[in-house]
This record gives structure tokens, sequence and C-alpha cells, in this order.
């Protein structure tokens, strides 16, 4: 895969992901599930912090950065708190794989954000669930 | 000035987002694109493999002077051991020449939670060192396993009692 597509698909996927954590805080109680709200809030700044720095990357390469689809579905029920947390941990999970995907597909600056974002998402995704894993973002063939 | 063949037009943007692997997952239910890989690693990665394995060979062998030293710890230092033999099976496939020595290691602290500190002082070590590797790597597979690793080091640690 060229460094610009996987670019790209990562970018793809931040912008689903903003507009997924964008949904799920509002479906979120702040005043039932505090806890949880807040996870939302700090993982939607967060993808929105990520889909600007892969604008940055994409563009650098000069070429056009991917827009955002004008709405997703929304896959299960997210109106409960386990469905909610199903979700979330759903999107961190296949971000995950994008960028472990970047880090394979790049080389320089974008593999330094690439690695910085397999790591910290590595630890961000526990906050809904996940257990530790041996090669997280990493899915062998 | 831009190739024109690799500007995305409007259209051909839809098209990337439309098979991209959120973007499927949440249009189309759970279709997820394939983001698998090998690993290969050409020669010019030899050293880092080499360097990889001796990493996490020192690491295998810090936890398992510090659990000697301190059974109380072997519960909550399972799971970053276990982590770290995953590791050396994955890195041996890469570079199967000859098992090295086992590194030797500082004495243990007396007290657990200093042993515990050392442990998380010496992985966060690790992590940051099998990042750089990861940057300079020659082989995108190879590359993405040393971050991958380095991802799991962080995991582990942020699981582990303060």
């Amino acid at each position: 895969m060229s460094p610009v597509r996987a670019l790209q698909e990562a970018l793809a996927g931040e912008h689903a992901a903003v507009y997924l954590f964008g949904v799920l805080g509002g479906q979120v109680s702040r005043s039932e599930q505090a806890p949880l709200a807040d996870l939302i809030s700090t993982s939607y700044a967060t993808h929105i912090a990520r889909r600007d720095e892969l604008n940055d990357l994409v563009s650098a390469h000069h070429h056009a950065p991917v827009a955002a689809a004008p709405a997703y579905r929304i896959p299960g029920d997210v109106g409960t708190t386990a469905g909610a947390r199903a979700l979330a941990l759903r999107v961190e999970e296949r971000c995950l794989a994008l960028y472990g995907q970047t880090v394979e597909s790049t080389t320089g600056t974008d593999r330094a954000w690439a690695i910085t974002a397999l790591r910290a998402g590595a630890v961000d995704v526990m906050s809904y669930g996940a257990r530790p894993t041996d090669f997280p973002g990493m899915t062998w063939s | 000035m831009p190739s024109p063949r690799f500007l995305l037009s409007r259209r051909s943007a839809l098209r990337l987002l439309a098979t991209s692997a959120v973007a499927s997952m949440t249009l189309s239910g759970c279709s997820t694109a394939d983001t698998s890989t090998t690993v290969s690693q050409p020669d010019a990665d030899l050293p880092a493999a080499r360097e990889a394995i001796a990493l996490t060979r020192a690491g295998i062998a810090l936890i398992t002077a510090t659990t000697a030293r301190h059974p109380a710890l072997r519960g909550e230092l399972a799971s970053l051991l276990a982590m770290h033999h995953a590791h050396l099976r994955r890195l041996r496939t890469l570079d199967a020449s000859g098992t090295p020595a086992t590194p030797a290691t500082k004495p243990v602290p007396a007290a657990a939670d200093a042993a515990l500190t050392r442990v998380r002082t010496a992985e966060s070590a690790r992590a940051t060192r099998l990042d750089a590797l990861a940057l300079a790597a020659h082989s995108g597979g190879f590359a993405r396993m040393l971050g991958a690793m380095a991802a799991a080091v962080d995991q582990h640690l942020a699981v582990l009692p303060r």
C-alpha cells in the first residue's frame, strides 16, 4: 500500500471516529454516567486532533485529504451503556489497526506519527474494556 | 506541483472513504478492510532484529530475577512475562541464529515496590528503544511489528500496579 493511501485510510477512519464519538457524546448522560461521558469526551477530542494531524500529513504529500462522509450508519444499539461502550471499543480497535497499517506503509515523519498514534491508541482502547495483547494493532496473515 | 494522477477528486475521495476501514464498518455492518500483515525482514534489518531479541531477553531476565526475589509479584508480572515470551517467539522466526547468553541483571531491590518500579522503568526504556527501531526499520512489516511490541509494553504498564 502506498504511504498516501495508508494515510488517507487512517484519515477516513478518524472522520468516522469523530462522527461516532460525537454521536456517543450525545447519547451518554453526563449526569448519570459521568465516567463514561468523560471518556467519550476525551476520545472525541483525541480523534479530532488525529484527524487534523492526518489532514496535514496528507497535504504535505500534495494530495487532497479525503473528506468525511455526510453521515455514518451506527451499528448496534448505542442507547445503553453497554452498547455505547461496545461501539467505542470497536471504533478504537479499528483505528488501532489502521495506525498499524500506517506504520507498515510509511517512513519518516509519517511513520513517527503512526507509531505515536499506535502506542497511545493501544492504551486508549483499554479504557473501553480491552485487555493487553501481545501485538496491538497487528493482525497476522 | 502535485501530480494530477494522485489528486483525489470528490468522487474518488468518496469512493476511497466508502471502501476504507472504519467507514465500511459503520456503513455496511462490520465488513472491515483487511489490515493484516506478513512480517519479513530484509538483511538490513538483521541488527535491529537482534537488538529487539536482546531487549526482550533482558526483559525476561529482569522479570525472572524480580519474581525469584519477590514471589508475591509473580501474579502481577505474569502477563508482562508472557508478552515477552510471545515477542521472543515471533522475533526468533526472523533471526534463528543461535541463542545468546542470558543477560546479566543487577541485584533486585529488597523492597517489592522498589523492584516493581525498577521493572516499570526498564520496560518504559525498552518501549522507547523499540519505538526507535520501528522508526528506522527498512521493512514496513517489521516496523509494524516493532511498533506493536512497544504498544504492547505500554498496555501492560498501564495495568501494572503502581
